[in-house]
């Protein structure tokens, strides 16, 4: 998922990518710590599926299921396992708050092996870099709990796909925002 | 959870940990289904410490012990981050859930042999450049360490061709992303039919959707899934529907293999597997009907 993140990565929306994180850099370190700290009661993964952030969409991931919940069509559904995986509603609408506050579209984990060892990233995409004719871009922070040192990842910022912009966060574009 | 309720879990892993079959393990074997059990005795039957010279790079720790598992979660299998392997990953998840002792004695001749012979007697040989790659795979997630997945899907694509890889036949590092592991809709009902000798009636085309209206069109997937298994080809962007792109290349993308679909008053309840997890979820029936470009169902053999 990181290499997919990846992909599609461009030089010009670096700027754009810094500074948004600077400006928001509070809000997103507060959202990473209520978004881990919901996910460790069951994991899942969120965000809003218009401009308007009106609508939202959680995807609730137990062993065998990938439950898909928005809020425009399954409302109540969403609300009645929110309760019954025992989330925290405050911190969830606490969450949600601050992602529109912010304009953060999506928020979830990806994985990545280097060599045996698996490392798991929170991700935030946030701001279409949309436009008629051009393949969709989403702008994507991967913040890692941890400082990422292997070879893998210092390649792929050597290559310009990854760009480190503070010690525990990272910037890419992808054509996915989730 | 109890500790007693703890046990089976523990036994579990412990099977898969060891590699072998233990007396703790007997009381797991009894619960499987007896083409698991076969599956499950061909496999310690095998050499699981030497090395294939073969494929070089399959480690055989890995390799077992994901054949294993793959025995016991048909479930989980998974194509892999940056692949195009969802189409072999669909197909696997059924052999492995139906004829788990037939996919076995195919992987374990193709470790052993380099060549495996499929139902329909077409045998196949994967290439050399493919057993050179197979256990190198990087940037995919967990198949990085799933040596037995690795070769597996690396096999079926290098031996099913179909005009999307006219101009990407021979594999190379990073192929497993590109037209060289594509798979178009007809290629695919063709696997289905060589791997288990299945009958398949396929409705729908790589690019003009199934000719059916909206309700029909569920009226005759839910028929098929009464009278068999079903598998689903779709354009998978639309089954995530929101409000930030343009335009969307009205394409079929994606395999899944249906497991359930329910009229919740004017939606429809989806639950499909794909990348070794079901999802469940509620569309609408436009986006049903706009979403899926072909429609495999599996009857009889």
């Amino acid at each position: 998922m990181l290499l997919t993140l990846a992909i599609g990565q461009s030089c010009s929306p670096e700027r754009k990518s810094a500074s948004y994180y600077h400006e928001n850099k509070r809000e997103i370190s507060e959202l990473k710590n209520e978004y881990d700290a919901l996910y460790r009661q069951q994991a899942f993964s969120a965000g809003f599926t218009d401009k308007t952030f009106k609508y939202y969409v959680m995807q609730i991931i137990t062993d065998t299921l990938r439950a898909i919940y928005n809020s425009e069509k399954r409302k109540d559904e969403l609300w009645q396992n929110v309760l019954r995986f025992h989330y925290d509603t405050v911190a969830l609408k606490r969450m949600a708050a601050m992602m529109k506050k912010i304009k953060c579209l999506w928020v979830g984990k990806t994985d990545r092996y280097f060599g045996e060892k698996r490392e798991v990233f929170s991700y935030i995409s946030f701001q279409s870099a949309d436009k008629a004719f051009r393949e969709n871009k989403y702008y994507v922070l991967i913040l890692p709990d941890h400082k990422i040192d292997y070879p893998e990842m210092q390649e792929q910022i050597r290559k310009g796909k990854l760009v480190q912009i503070d010690s525990l966060v990272y910037f890419t574009t992808t054509n996915r925002y989730r | 959870m109890k500790c007693k309720e703890l046990i089976p879990y523990c036994s579990m892993l412990f099977v898969l940990l060891t590699n072998k079959v233990t007396c703790h393990s007997q009381t797991i074997l009894s619960e499987l289904n007896p083409a698991q059990q076969r599956a499950l005795e061909l496999l310690d039957r095998s050499d699981t410490i030497s090395a294939s010279p073969l494929w070089p790079h399959i480690k055989p720790v890995y390799f077992f012990s994901n054949i294993r598992s793959n025995i016991l979660y048909p479930g989980k299998i998974n194509q892999g981050h940056n692949t195009n392997f969802c189409s072999y990953a669909a197909l696997t998840h059924l052999l492995i859930k139906y004829e788990p002792d037939n996919y076995t004695r195919m992987i374990l001749s193709l470790y052993y042999t380099g060549k495996t012979t499929l139902y329909s007697k077409k045998i196949l040989t994967p290439s050399k450049r493919v057993r050179q790659a197979a256990g190198l795979l990087s940037d995919n997630g967990e198949l990085n360490i799933l040596h037995a997945n690795q070769l597996w899907f690396l096999a079926m694509a290098d031996n099913f061709k179909g005009y999307l890889n006219l101009f990407d036949h021979k594999y190379s590092i990073g192929d497993e992303n590109t037209f060289w592991a594509a798979t178009n809709y007809s290629k695919f009902n063709k696997m289905v039919r060589e791997f288990g000798g299945y009958h398949v009636h396929a409705i729908g085309s790589d690019l003009i959707r199934p000719s059916r209206s909206k309700g029909n069109l569920y009226k005759y997937m839910v028929n098929m899934l009464d009278t068999g298994l079903v598998m689903i080809y779709i354009n998978n962007k639309l089954m995530y529907p929101h409000k930030f792109t343009l335009f969307n290349l009205p394409a079929p993308t994606h395999f899944v293999v249906l497991y359930e679909l329910h009229k919740i008053n004017d939606m429809i309840e989806i639950k499909y597997w794909d990348y070794g997890l079901k999802t469940e979820q509620l569309i609408t029936m436009k986006r049903l009907k706009k979403t899926i470009y072909g429609v495999s169902s599996i009857t009889k053999r």
